[in-house]
């Protein structure tokens, strides 16, 4: 949670504020800090959250694939549920859907709805991998990004298979509602995202992973 | 160090009917914004399918695919766009992705359920580099159709 310290009459924002107590971290609020020789106070504008930001990633223009690696070994005891909030696009003509794999494997599959502005339509992404619709292509504006809200329920529990849920727009081409399936118990250590034609994402592409927390966590 | 955040940062409930309902002032110290409204109903007899959303005062481009009676299969689709307010009620969840880029169009993904009639899912562009500072919401007939009191806007900030 960012917090704001106020420097000659301006509130700056500062990031994090937590302190350290029985050798676990705890975040705070409001305090003090020392600045340029004057004590200074802070505060942040919300109580602590069960909705979490662990990383972001944003591509350069070189890449067609991205991982979020260590989840469960770092994680899994902190959170519930998964979320992954994107803006993409792709070197591809047209608009480009993308693959998720879990662990490294290509055992997931999917199944989607979506439209294109003239027809609405559903499928199966593939056997032997999970497709995701979908980012914008190289045929929209260079500033157009496609953008999307992936959801990982459950990634960590080892007694059910893995549900992924996905919404997704290559904005003013397709809007696509997707779920994925992952037929394993395994705790979710990985997740890679890639572009199906395999072209890189284009330099701007950001993809933020977000943490929720359980009752317990 | 993961840090907390999907801030609110504003909500409006209606005391007394309004067509329009506008968050403006919005600060750029978020990445993603997300709007959650529940809309009690509408005055007068709307006569279109849907209400609108404007960014910046700007209208957005929109392609959506909907589903009613639970044949998602033979939904329909279009690209008029709508954010659907059918007849009254109705619960969205507008997502504004990357609002505060100064160097990407703005995405917008909305998820809409009006109970017992249909669901929406909502892909929009923005057409602007500029961050986004005001969003607008008006109901259908160009806002003839107030919104009900007791509706509710909130909109939370999400950090990245």
């Amino acid at each position: 949670m960012p917090g704001h310290v106020r420097i000659g009459g301006a509130w700056k924002t500062v990031g994090s504020p937590s302190v350290r107590v029985g050798g676990s971290w705890k975040s705070v609020s409001a305090g003090f800090t020392r600045v340029g020789g004057a004590w200074k106070q802070w505060y942040t504008s919300v109580v602590p959250g069960n909705f979490e930001l662990i990383e972001t990633q944003t591509m350069g223009g070189s890449q067609s694939s991205l991982t979020f690696s260590n989840i469960n070994s770092t994680y899994g005891t902190t959170y519930q549920h998964l979320q992954i909030r994107y803006t993409a696009r792709s070197s591809r003509a047209s608009a480009d859907p993308m693959i998720i794999q879990l662990n490294g494997t290509t055992q997931t599959k999917s199944v989607h709805m979506y439209g294109d502005g003239s027809n609405a339509n559903d499928g199966n992404g593939g056997a032997s991998y999970a497709i995701l619709f979908a980012i914008a292509g190289a045929n929209l504006p260079s500033q157009a990004f496609g953008a999307g809200i992936i959801e990982i329920v459950d990634p960590f529990e080892t007694t059910k298979f893995k549900t992924i849920r996905s919404f997704s727009s290559a904005p003013t081409e397709a809007v696509s509602m997707d779920t994925a399936f992952w037929s394993t118990t395994s705790a979710v250590n990985t997740i890679q995202l890639s572009t199906f034609s395999g072209t890189n994402f284009a330099n701007g592409s950001r993809f933020s992973l977000y943490g929720l927390r359980g009752v317990n966590a | 160090m993961p840090s907390a955040t999907y801030t609110a940062l504003a909500s409006h409930t209606l005391s007394s009917t309004a067509s329009t309902v506008t968050f403006g002032s919005i600060p750029n110290t978020y990445r993603d914004l997300v709007a959650v409204i529940n809309i009690r109903g509408l005055t007068g007899s709307p006569t279109a399918r849907g209400g609108y959303m404007l960014l910046n005062g700007s209208a957005l481009s929109t392609v959506y695919v909907s589903s009613s009676g639970g044949n998602s299969n033979s939904g329909t689709d279009g690209s008029d766009g709508i954010v659907p307010f059918a007849n009254g009620h109705g619960v969205f969840i507008v997502n504004i992705m990357d609002y505060s880029a100064t160097d990407k169009h703005k995405t917008v993904l909305t998820r809409a359920s009006s109970p017992a009639v249909s669901s929406w899912f909502i892909g929009s562009r923005y057409a602007s580099t500029n961050a986004v500072t005001s969003i607008t919401f008006y109901g259908p007939d160009n806002g003839s159709d107030q919104f009900a009191v007791g509706s509710t806007f909130t909109l939370y900030g999400i950090a990245s």
